[in-house]
This record gives C-alpha cells, structure tokens and sequence, in this order.
C-alpha cells in the first residue's frame, strides 16, 4: 500500500508528518521523493546500504556521419536540438532534453545518432529504526525530477509494504508523477490562507487523478477556522491536527521527529494509517 | 551583408526594437548592398515554451544574415549565432532607420 503526502504550498510539514508516520508503523518505506531538496534523513536518520547512480539516456550527434536533414531538429518537441546546414553543425542542448529518444527514432542515418546515459541523480537505499528507507536526490541543473521520481517508484520500492512517500511541493509534474500509484493521498496543510489556497490547488490535482484525500492540518491553534471550514463545506475529512507550540518547533529545528518530542500523537498517527487502510477515510 | 533586427511592430524602417531577441514579435532583414528592408517575418516561434532564441537563431542563420543588432541574446542563442559567425550589436531601443544608420556611421558597439 503507498500513501502518498503532499502539500501543494511548500513548508507546510510533509517530511515532518511523513517521517513520524513512517516510525509509528512496523516495517514500512519511508520514500523521499522530494528529489530536489530531500531532507527526511534528517528525522530518520537512516543506515545507508546503498548509493546507486540514477541516469537518463541523452542523444549524442556524430557530425561526421550527420545529414544535417533537420529530422531530429524539428520532432523534439523541447527544442533540443539545433541542426544548422548552413555551417554543418549539431547543437545540443541537455537542460532542454526530456529523454524521449524520438532524435534517435527518426534519424534516418546509421550512426548520426546514438543514445548514451548520462547521469542525473543518485538513489539511496538503506534502513532506519523500524524501517527501509529510499531517498531519490536530482542533480543540480537537471531540468526535470519526472524520469527519478518514476525510476524509484517502477523499481525500488518494495511490494506489499506499506511506502509512505514523501512527495515534493507544489502541483506540477513532478507531484503528478509521485502521487500516480498511491492508495491514498495526505494534504498536509497550515492553518493560513497560503495554506488553503494551495491546498484547493492540489485537492484539485487529487481529484482529477481519481484518489482518496485527507488533510493533516500542521501548526493548529485550535482557534483557525479558514482551513477547517473549507474541508467541512467540501466534504474532507481531517485525519489530523498537529498543535503549534514552541516545544514541537525548538524539537524540529535540531531534527528531533515529532512522535519523539510528542509521544501521546503516536496513537493518533496509528489511527489515521487504521483509518486509511480500513477504507474509513 | 544582411542585418537581423527583432523589433516590436511591423513598420518598415519606422518599426521599433524589442527588448526581447527571441520573444521579439517581428524580425526584419535589412540588406546593406541594397539598402533596404528585404525581409519582415512574424515570429511564429514567439509562443513556444522553452528554446525559442535557439529556433530563433537558427532562423537567423538560415535567412544568412551576418549580424544582429538590438536585444541581447541568450544564452542558447548566442552559442548558435557564435558557431555561425553571426555577431551581435547590443541595441536596447530606437527604431530601424535610425540604428541602421548608427551601424553605417560605426558608432554601434559590439556587444
């Protein structure tokens, strides 16, 4: 079972609420999918067994054997590739490059073009406390999390255990990518208008994609109706509330996780896995 | 000799410049021999998401012009002009005749 958690706005405590859900359980997947700044190491602080180089196949043009014909020039829907007759030469551009191979496809010249990898992240694999943990990291520059996020969810994960994944911000593609396979889909959101208005924009994005939702509202005064208003009106159920308080705060800066600074929520994040996988949410 | 000038309207030699080299609404060709405009072209590419100043480039290449004069190119762009021997006179407004004839008088600088 994979449950995914988002946020839409960033900072709101998806790595914060996910590592705790993943102690609070036996044996799970702690995921960290937010390829671009992954930090739940910070809470789990996880043996690394492994360290496995991700890549992604790239054209190489050989421009002795080139036509200079365009063919590749004008598929590439991400403009690429430049092909130049007039002076005879290839350009390639890599931070424009998806790796679609349809370069390579349509060239119709034996040896122009040829696929080689280039790497483009790294993937770690080892264990914490009571569980594996997985943590995809994209290399800087790399124009797209898409291919990474997709390459540890197809090959990596172990099946038939529970894999909370740790899902980067925002609603783009990269988002649309770690939430595709999951069971379930956890908002986590704070209790401020920038949390709602975000939080509407992935509820949006859930909703299109046919998954179930719950929202774990972070930093609760208890007083802040906005968020908890709206998810009422709508239908959505609240799977929990984490209080605000200066205690939990001053724990999370030194990377204390949250189950150990506030040991009574530990039953609360049990239920709301029972409640999940009861199909009560 | 041909001139690639990216200008905001289609105005003859009354068109202004951009600000923009790839995202430039119209490009004209100016021919020095013949002293005149030769090409206007809407730029079909404007609205593309990502390397527009490389089609843009290559567009230029391929009409032969040797040089550009008005906005900066990017990054992309220049890395084809520079392989094509396309030189770029930064000119961030003014209008065609005008920069035209600055170019002639030798008072552009490179870059």
């Amino acid at each position: 079972m994979d449950i995914a958690v988002v946020s839409g706005k960033g900072g709101t405590g998806k790595t914060y609420f996910s590592t705790s859900l993943a102690l609070t359980l036996e044996n799970a997947g702690y995921i960290d999918l937010d390829v671009e700044e992954p930090n739940g190491y910070i809470f789990l602080k996880p043996d690394i067994k492994e360290n496995i180089d991700f890549t992604v196949p790239i054209p190489e043009i050989n421009e002795e054997q080139c036509t200079f014909c365009r063919k590749c020039d004008e598929s590439c829907t991400y403009n690429a590739i430049s092909i130049i007759p007039q002076i005879k030469k290839a350009i390639f551009f890599p931070e424009l490059c998806h790796n679609c191979g349809v370069c390579t496809f349509v060239c119709p010249v034996e040896g122009a073009i040829r696929e080689v990898d280039k790497k483009s992240g790294t993937i770690q694999k080892g264990v914490f406390r009571n569980g594996y943990f997985i943590e995809g990291r994209l290399n800087i520059g790399e124009p797209s999390g898409v291919p990474l996020i997709s390459g540890i969810i197809s090959k990596h994960l172990v099946p038939d255990r529970i894999n909370i994944i740790d899902s980067p911000p925002g609603t783009s593609c990269p988002v649309v990518e770690s939430i595709k396979k999951s069971d379930f889909v956890i908002i986590v959101t704070e209790p401020t208008p920038f949390g709602l208005s975000d939080m509407k924009l992935i509820l949006e994005v859930a909703k299109d994609m046919n998954k179930r939702v719950g929202v774990v509202i972070n930093k609760d005064r208890g007083n802040d109706q906005l968020v908890k208003d709206y998810l009422k009106r709508e239908n959505i159920p609240i799977l929990l509330k984490i209080p605000y308080s200066v205690e939990i705060q001053k724990a999370y800066s030194k990377g204390i996780p949250l189950i150990e600074t506030v040991p009574e929520l530990k039953p609360k994040f049990h239920n709301v896995f029972m409640d999940i996988k009861n199909g009560k949410v | 000799m041909k001139i690639f000038l990216p200008v905001k309207d289609d105005k003859g030699i009354e068109s202004e410049l951009d600000e923009r080299f790839a995202r430039a609404s119209y490009f004209i060709i100016y021919d020095l021999e013949k002293d005149q405009i030769v090409k206007t072209e809407k730029n079909m590419f404007k609205d593309g998401e990502h390397g527009v100043g490389l089609k843009v480039a290559g567009f230029a290449v391929a009409e032969n012009c040797n040089l550009s004069i008005g906005a900066k190119p990017g990054p992309k762009a220049e890395e084809i002009l520079y392989h094509a021997g396309v030189n770029s006179y930064i000119v961030n407004n003014g209008i065609v005749s005008d920069v035209i004839s600055k170019y002639k008088k030798g008072v552009l600088k490179l870059k």
